[in-house]
């Protein structure tokens, strides 16, 4: 029976959701993807054809993959788990078998032409108590794990085969500190403790118990001058030699050999970034502006090998080089090739040869943090005035604008014609980057985690610019901010976009302020701001100064305000009755509101106006709605005609906060509070579920999901909130505004049968489209979901009202139909997070999935309304017209001569 | 026949002159029942007026109308409320006649002359506008009437923000 009414449901779903399957043939059409790996930490050449024909990597993001030495391309690539067992610790290749280490647990070997995974063992270690840091190293026989704790070293040794443990042992190691920097070089344990000016070394070769042995660092030529605590030590490995190691301290860079008897210095290493060993000959790198020289000398002999060295220029904005990876092969013609793979900074892979560079990977864009859609400038005079017109302007008003506006267009095409080189357009034409007819074009500008900004045109997805600030981190919770401050609607002032961080070495906030077409900094220094002030919070204002510029307002860790630009404080000024702010700090349990209120010119405060105390343990999450979002239905129609209002407080937010119940379990609460008033709208508990919680709060509905730990399912659940049957007030909405009763919330949830790895909805233009939610799902798949599917009125039985309102009954599963997955065979490992922004057309909204990989595509929620379907036949249909049209003039002409030949007769 | 002439005939031509005598067309006897002069007599008669007849046809046309209003209940009664073709052009229809009747009541009673055409013209409109009237309940009882606060839904204006907020988690 049950099986009957899912099936009758099933088909409703199809009657009333036409399904939105991607054709064959339009694949590719208006989507792209494109495949990353993150930054490149280690690499080998797999050397098992002459010459090489793979680049085996491991990286930041926990992939294996295999680069192509001829393109750069990924040939195979494996993304590990996102656990402790994807990150690679020991990467090596004999042969065509790659073998990695991972999480100090698991070692696998690979086929690196098949890619397949060969052996697994699980090595029989568990890790000390209280380790600061370890060490792995690895050879044919045995895998030894050096853990670093208080006052010793503690040595474990593995057999490779089997995974057994054959000895641990404990050397004592009074000396060591926190800050003491170790590594493993041919199979000894080196340690530097600057502080001491000391090298400590310890053989760890297996079966003999074993204690440190000191050098100090003036046997290496190392003096360490003035403050020892503050010097910059470090230890580089060596890339294709176990025995060599790169000494930093300070400002000395010693290349050194590690021999069993000590450390023995081979050359200073002064300006070089970076050294790898290539058979004979050593090889160091100097990265200066652009351009990276590679030196070759020969270890023995001591001498330079110019034939094997290269000088070429990397691509712009690619940060420094952190290592290199070279690889030397004989030619066919008997002379010999070198290739050099570079790491940079930036998180780019370079394969440079002394051609010049063989191939770059952009991977940077593998840890997109933040996307924002731009606006192409539109083609010259065809600028729409509409778009910078306040809606208060009046009839006489509109008409001056227009006249201004025109004469403005007309002054800057003349001041154009005389070839005036300010108009940003000429930029944006370089590129050949102008609007389309329906602004379905657009650029997309990501913050990347490496301090790396660069801009996707949406068309091919193609870099058009890119900028690398190196001393841009984001916040520790790894997060970076980018706003739009000025569209490119505001001709002819210039688009502008903000990127808020942190400084890499103060941790205050840092600021890069560009014109997002040319990508270009505003201001002094390159755009690059530095506020002297760690921050707490930043938004942007949605009110506007008189030069259309949004201003920034960041509150610093003493809880004031700051504007920038500075000219924005007479806008908040201005606005300070209406301006409020919320904070809750991470694990506090309560929120606080303050208000701009009481700021006078030069002196703005933030007033504390309420504190309102959540209960169900720590604030995990704070969900404001989408900032400046346009809600076109103020209302439902129910069955009977009458309207259903939506309950729309733009300043409602969702607080999530977790904790354990009385029985020890954990508790999810959901709290829906106006963040003006400090008031508790509404509140939801779940009990015994777990996260992580995505929620998409939008108008006047929440939907989040969550693991419900009892049924051992994820489960999704739908919020919506009504005003009544009648509106309070229908042409404002104050927070402070009377309400007798609370707003009514419909509520019912869902089982996904899939987790989720991230969730947003579509944004269009004006806000009549209806909505999807986007879901990534853990399979790699996003899919869309009609919020009609997750509409929380859905009657239990299939009643006539529900029928007329074009509810379909409830069903408790989520359908997740293969044609309804916008990525159709792309699987997306690693989401981020998903991002959309509207277009011209009302019904079309682009979606940027980021991630390990780039996904870009565009959704029709309310199907195509308003435009020809993709596959219209223009030419068919022209063609068909106009023939009927000569038809119709061909035969009316002979009919009139046929009358006439009658008449005469 | 043609090819024994001499010059070549059009098939139409009529030979008005020629053949009467041959055919004898004088000679007939009128048919049963003609007497030429019965329709002068009749003609004469019909040019006289009579106003009784005149004021009659005048309170047939004022009340034509009205008369409809049975059979046009009749029709929406078996019209029913589904929103379908046919229903909506029997609505259609039953509004449009009325109105378009009411735009054309003077021409309707330009022949019309008399001391009751006001009061006749009076009824003739409130016919007809029972006529409307009808069909615009049958429009409501169908749901086609904007009366409902849905209707103007679309039309409403979103409610302007007052108040601003910012914020959230604080960074770390």
């Amino acid at each position: 029976m049950a099986y009957r009414k899912l099936l009758y449901v099933w088909g409703l779903c199809y009657l009333f959701i036409a399904t939105q399957a991607l054709f064959e043939d339009q694949i590719g059409k208006f989507d792209w993807v494109q495949r990353y790996i993150g930054a490149v930490q280690h690499a080998v050449y797999d050397e098992s054809t002459t010459p090489a024909r793979r680049i085996i990597v491991t990286t930041s993001h926990s992939v294996l993959a295999a680069l192509s030495t001829k393109n750069g391309e990924i040939i195979w690539r494996h993304v590990l788990e996102k656990n402790e067992f994807g990150t690679v610790d020991f990467l090596a290749i004999d042969g065509t078998q790659v073998t990695t280490i991972s999480g100090q647990k698991l070692l696998r070997t690979w086929d690196s032409i098949t890619a397949a995974i060969i052996d697994e063992v699980q090595l029989d270690h568990t890790p000390a108590v209280g380790v600061w840091s370890s060490f792995l190293s690895a050879s044919s026989i045995e895998v030894i794990i050096v853990e670093l704790v208080e006052g010793s070293a503690v040595v474990t040794s593995i057999d490779r085969e089997s995974g057994a443990q054959l000895h641990q042992f404990t050397a004592p190691a009074p000396w060591l500190q926190q800050s003491t920097k170790c590594a493993i070089s041919g199979k000894q344990l080196i340690c530097i403790e600057a502080s001491l000016g000391l090298v400590f070394t310890m053989p760890l070769t297996s079966a003999t118990i074993t204690a440190f042995s000191s050098q100090p660092l003036a046997a290496v030529g190392i003096e360490v001058l003035g403050d020892a605590e503050e010097t910059k030590v470090d230890l580089e490995k060596v890339a294709g030699s176990e025995e060599h190691l790169v000494l930093q301290i300070g400002t000395h860079r010693k290349l050194v050999h590690v021999h069993p008897t000590g450390l023995h210095l081979v050359r200073d290493v002064g300006i070089t970034k970076a050294a790898a060993v290539y058979g004979n000959n050593l090889y160091t790198a100097t990265h200066i502006g652009r351009t990276m020289t590679l030196e070759a000398i020969n270890q023995e002999t001591n001498q330079d090998l110019p034939e094997q060295g290269i000088v070429v220029e990397l691509p712009p904005h690619s940060g420094t080089a952190l290592s290199i990876y070279v690889y030397k092969f004989d030619r066919r013609d008997g002379g010999s090739a070198v290739r050099a793979l570079i790491t940079c900074s930036d998180h780019s892979v370079h394969l440079i040869s002394n051609a010049g560079v063989v191939w770059s990977r952009e991977e940077a864009l593998a840890s997109v943090l933040a996307a924002e859609a731009v606006d192409l400038p539109v083609a010259g005079a065809s600028i729409n005035y509409h778009e910078q017109l306040s809606p208060h302007a009046g009839l006489l008003g509109s008409l001056l604008h227009r006249i201004k506006t025109q004469w403005t267009q007309v002054a800057m095409w003349l001041k154009s014609f005389l070839g005036s080189p300010e108009s940003f357009l000429h930029a944006a034409h370089h590129h050949d980057l102008t609007r389309d007819e329906f602004n379905l074009r657009k650029l997309l500008v990501v913050a990347t985690a490496g301090g790396k900004i660069l801009a996707l045109d949406t068309w091919r997805g193609d870099v058009v610019w890119s900028a690398y600030i190196p001393t841009l981190v984001p916040f520790s919770n790894n997060k970076m901010l980018l706003f739009t401050q000025r569209t490119s609607a505001h001709f002819p002032h210039e688009p502008q976009c903000i990127v808020v961080a942190k400084h890499r070495v103060t941790g205050e906030g840092l600021l890069f302020v560009f014109e997002p077409i040319t990508g270009l900094g505003v201001g002094e220094n390159n755009g690059v701001v530095s506020l002297g002030y760690k921050l707490f919070h930043v938004s942007l204002l949605q009110y506007t100064d008189d030069k259309f510029l949004k201003p920034l307002l960041l509150i610093d860790t003493q809880q004031n305000p700051h504007v920038y630009p500075a000219s924005g404080e007479a806008v908040v000024l201005e606005h300070k009755e209406s301006l409020f702010v919320h904070l809750a700090h991470p694990g506090s349990t309560s929120l606080g509101g303050y208000s701009l209120r009481f700021s006078k010119p030069g002196d703005l405060t933030l007033t504390k106006v309420w504190t309102t105390a959540l209960g169900g343990g720590e604030i995990t999450g704070i969900y404001n709605k989408p900032a400046g979002e346009k809600v076109h239905s103020p209302g439902r129609v129910l069955a009977d005609r009458s309207v259903l209002y939506k309950y729309i407080n733009p300043n409602l937010a969702v607080v999530t906060t977790q904790g354990y119940d009385h029985i020890n379990k954990n508790t999810l609460t959901l709290f829906l509070v106006d963040m003006v008033t400090g008031a508790i709208v509404e509140s939801v508990v779940h009990k015994r579920v777990s996260g992580p919680i995505y929620v998409v709060h939008s108008e006047n509905w929440v939907v989040y999901s969550c693991f419900n730990e009892k049924y051992r399912r994820n489960e999704i659940t739908s919020l919506e909130l009504y005003d009544g049957l009648t509106q309070s007030n229908a042409t404002a909405f104050s927070s402070f505004g009377a309400r007798t009763t609370p707003p009514l919330m419909e509520k019912q949830a869902f089982i996904l049968p899939q987790a989720l790895q991230a969730a947003a909805h579509t944004v269009t233009d004006k806000g009549i489209t209806s909505k999807f939610i986007l879901f990534a799902l853990q399979s790699g798949n996003i899919i869309q979901m009609s919020k009609w599917f997750l509409d929380p009125r859905r009657p239990v039985s299939n009643n006539a009202p529900g029928r007329e309102e074009g509810l379909a009954p409830y069903v408790p599963e989520l359908p997740l139909p293969p044609q309804e997955m916008i990525n159709y065979n792309h699987s997306l490992p690693h989401v981020t997070a998903i991002f959309t922004a509207p277009t011209g057309m009302e019904s079309t909204c682009i979606v940027l999935v980021y991630g390990l990989d780039l996904f870009y595509t565009r959704v029709f929620p309310s199907k195509m309304f308003d435009m020809l379907k993709d596959d219209f036949d223009h030419y068919l249909i022209g063609g068909v017209l106009l023939a009927l049209v000569t038809a119709a003039l061909v035969s009316r002409r002979l009919a009139q001569r046929k009358a006439l030949n009658q008449a005469w007769k | 026949m043609s090819s024994r002439t001499v010059a070549p005939r059009r098939k139409w031509a009529l030979d008005l002159a020629g053949r009467r005598s041959e055919r004898g067309g004088d000679f007939l006897p009128s048919p049963p029942g003609y007497m030429g002069s019965v329709m002068q007599v009749h003609a004469e008669g019909t040019r006289q007026t009579d106003p009784s007849l005149i004021i009659k046809k005048a309170w047939d046309i004022a009340l034509s109308p009205l008369k409809s209003v049975p059979m046009n209940l009749f029709l929406m009664y078996m019209a029913g409320s589904s929103i379908s073709i046919f229903p909506i052009m029997m609505v259609g229809m039953m509004l449009l006649r009325p109105i378009k009747a009411l735009w054309a009541t003077n021409a309707t009673f330009k022949a019309i002359e008399g001391s009751q055409v006001l009061l006749q013209k009076l009824i003739y409109l409130l016919g007809n506008l029972a006529n409307v009237a009808l069909a615009l309940y049958k429009c409501q009882s169908m749901g086609l009437l904007p009366t409902h606060a849905s209707d103007w839904l679309a039309f409403q204006e979103p409610a302007m923000r007052m108040e601003y907020t910012h914020g959230g988690i604080v960074l770390s």
